[in-house]
């Protein structure tokens, strides 16, 4: 054994105990950053002292492809839960302003007309209810359309962040490869690059994988978004009332099959026309049923009573008549010249409200399978936040920090450094017995 | 759950987090159900129930409608009634005075008399046939015309009926009588009868007892009508304690499935308060301490 070997073994403990403490430093500074994976120094014996031989990132890439899964799917159900809610404040009920109310409200006033046809004010009424309630109407249909609007407007937003995490994979994919192994330098790019994988996840989905050179690709639907050093570019196109994600390479459809950007193509393409649709035939059979018993009856002046209302959907339709004298309350045709005063067809209008596939029941349909089809997704959407919130915990044991573990260990390495440190000052305490007060004999 | 060995700090606050908010969450809907006293905020929350609160509440509307029909109903028949009972006296009146012209000691000049009191009893016998209720003359069918007699004593309204709907399921009760069922069908009507007694006092006193068996008929008719009308106030004021009836029935079912059962929410709030409080208390005294606090 050389003679300073015990000096080189020292060191070289101080080194990889500075080394250690620096880790755990960086471990405790990383308590609460998003995405972050602990770190742990691998030391092993050398020939003389010990050698660190790497610095390990303690991270699950099964746990990690399974997060980003449950990620995409949350995002989506996420996305369709909000939407189905804003529909429901769309039509507010059960209430007493809703559109329920205001159906009840024209039924009523034709009932008011057949207890007396000579009332002009009842017929007034009847009037006002119908444009109450076709104004009620037009403006649901307007605020679906807005629904809509605002989620083509967050489709792109969506696209446009979700393009710079691709971008931002693939330059972690080159500064990565550019860094050397078992670094702190290269875990934390890769930290990065797995918290902009899952970013990009809960964005659009997709496929991400590793391959030997430690490259991440990201493909939607067999199409690569990103390569090893490049990316390509996703782009919203609206065309012919049609929105849709297209690779801006060449114009072609992207695949999407989860993630927000699934919620929202599935709510601008499906789910809030759906309901549109379900809204029109509201408004189609109130126009329709409302319109036919007109067309039976004979108004104040004892002509054929005319339509009431016009336009078949939630949009368009509207009031034709201005003056309540049109209201064909009479079943009986005028005799002699002269109009009746007879109610029974005020009164039959008045029952319209129980038809079978009338207006109300459509309505009621219709808000029935809207709450049903918003608890369902919401149930979903926290059925799947509790798996994902397990996943994340099961993540977490193995990557998060925890500061008593991270105290002990710079505990350990601390008193470790401290241990060589009087190893250094032993040898040096033995070295200096040897130089300076061996040979002094007879002196 | 999945056996963790390992917890970390950020997470366990996290779980802490999650549980408190879940709470807070719960807590701020019992709330909102406390505040505004309805269960059912939206459809939701449950769906079924919305379906049987908007169904519930139309036929509160509906059943409000049919009370205000039969109430409606009522006031007419009683003006009805009003006019046919002072039709009644009049033809009562007009009776007596044809027997005192086919008494054996009436003169001539008696008789005109006479035949002057039977005008004042036809014109006043035509303004109550051609009365009015809320602007509409009470005994002309359901014609738009603004009397049901003309001044020469014709019948001018039509035979419609004037009827109300009382239920869902369209039964009506009608809630008029025209002229002719009142006064008579055509030339044996009241007014016709009245003219002919009149003419026979004045002229031929022979045909008094053919206009008395005439008149007799004409009050038959209007007794007729006097019972008709009593035997639709009863039956409307019957069907107004069942509607009334109906609407209690339905008030109450739509409170069942609408309103917070209150002394429940409450007691459930309080119980959430209480966990709520417990978690916090939890958390702080989790969180505070580290291997940290323990080093020097």
């Amino acid at each position: 054994m050389a003679t300073f070997s015990g000096i080189s073994t020292a060191l070289s403990s101080l080194q990889a105990q500075r080394v250690a403490m620096d880790v755990a430093g960086q471990n405790i500074a990383n308590v609460s950053t998003p995405g972050y994976s602990r770190q742990r120094v691998d030391m092993t014996a050398g020939a003389i002292g010990v050698d660190v031989s790497s610095i390990q990132r303690l991270h699950s890439g099964i746990l990690g492809d399974r997060a980003r899964t449950e990620g995409a799917r949350l995002g989506d159900l996420t996305v369709t839960s909000t939407v189905l809610n804003q529909i429901e404040q769309v039509l507010p009920e059960p209430s007493t302003s809703g559109l329920q109310a205001k159906l009840d409200a024209l039924w009523t006033g034709f009932a008011d007309i057949a207890r007396d046809t000579s009332n002009a004010a009842a017929r007034i009424q009847v009037i006002a209810q119908a444009n109450v309630l076709t104004d009620t109407l037009n403006d649901a249909a307007q605020q679906l359309t807005n629904i809509s609007a605002s989620h083509t407007k967050n489709l792109t937003n969506l696209v446009t962040s979700a393009n710079s995490y691709a971008k931002q994979i693939a330059e972690l994919n080159i500064s990565i490869s550019q860094t050397p192994e078992g670094t702190t330098a290269i875990n934390a790019l890769m930290d990065q690059r797995s918290y902009a994988a899952s970013q990009l996840a809960e964005a659009v989905g997709g496929t991400y994988l590793i391959d030997s050179s430690n490259n991440m690709s990201v493909s939607l639907g067999g199409a690569t978004f990103v390569g090893p050093a490049n990316h390509s570019t996703l782009q919203v196109a609206t065309a012919g009332g049609t929105t849709s994600v297209q690779w801006s390479r060449n114009d072609s459809a992207a695949a999407i099959s989860s993630g927000n950007a699934n919620g929202y193509l599935t709510a601008i393409a499906t789910t809030i026309p759906a309901w549109t649709t379900s809204l029109n035939a509201v408004a189609s059979a109130l126009a329709t049923t409302v319109n036919n018993a007109q067309a039976a009856g004979f108004d104040s002046a004892g002509t054929a009573g005319t339509d009431l209302f016009t336009g078949t959907t939630a949009a368009t339709i509207s009031v034709a008549l201005t003056a309540g004298s049109k209201i064909a309350a009479s079943s009986v045709a005028p005799a002699g010249g002269v109009a009746s005063l007879n109610g029974s067809n005020a009164d039959a209008m008045s029952a319209l409200g129980r038809t079978a596939n009338g207006a109300d029941e459509l309505y009621q349909d219709l808000v029935v399978s809207l709450g049903f089809a918003a608890q369902g997704a919401q149930q979903t959407s926290e059925t799947v936040q509790a798996f994902m919130a397990s996943i994340t915990s099961q993540i977490d044991s193995q990557s998060a920090v925890n500061i008593d573990e991270e105290m002990a260990n710079l505990l350990t390495y601390q008193r470790g450094y401290e241990a060589a440190a009087r190893v250094l000052t032993a040898i040096d305490d033995a070295l200096d017995t040897l130089i300076n007060r061996t040979g002094l004999v007879g002196r | 759950m999945t056996s963790i060995t390992r917890f970390a700090t950020g997470s366990q606050s996290l779980q802490n987090m999650d549980s408190v908010s879940s709470m807070s969450k719960r807590m701020a809907q019992l709330q909102e159900q406390i505040s505004s006293g309805k269960a059912i905020q939206r459809a939701s929350e449950d769906p079924s129930g919305t379906r049987s609160v908007m169904a519930l509440r139309a036929e509160q509307t509906r059943m409000s409608q049919y009370a205000q029909n039969i109430d409606n109903g009522v006031l007419r028949l009683n003006a009805t009634r009003t006019q046919v009972d002072s039709i009644n006296e009049q033809l009562l009146k007009a009776r007596e005075l044809v027997l005192q012209g086919q008494a054996s000691n009436s003169t001539a000049g008696t008789r005109a008399t006479l035949a002057a009191q039977i005008d004042v009893i036809a014109s006043s016998l035509l303004i109550a046939a051609n009365f009015d209720f809320a602007g509409r003359a009470l005994f002309n069918g359901a014609t738009s015309a603004a009397t049901a007699y003309n001044a020469g004593g014709d019948y001018i309204g039509d035979t419609n009926q004037v009827t109300t709907r009382v239920d869902d399921s369209g039964s009506t009760v009608r809630i008029e009588l025209n002229g002719p069922e009142v006064l008579g069908v055509g030339g044996a009507n009241a007014f016709a009868v009245l003219t002919a007694i009149a003419d026979s006092l004045r002229n031929t006193p022979g045909n008094l007892p053919a206009n008395l068996v005439s008149l007799d008929s004409v009050i038959a008719t209007a007794r007729g009508a006097q019972a008709t009308i009593g035997s639709r106030i009863n039956q409307l004021n019957e069907l107004h304690d069942v509607t009334a009836d109906r609407i209690l029935n339905v008030t109450g079912a739509l409170a069942a499935v609408e309103d917070t059962d209150l002394t429940k929410s409450v007691m459930e709030l309080t119980m959430q308060q209480t966990s709520y409080e417990a978690a916090l208390y939890a958390t702080a005294s989790i969180m505070q301490p580290s291997l940290m606090d323990f080093l020097r």
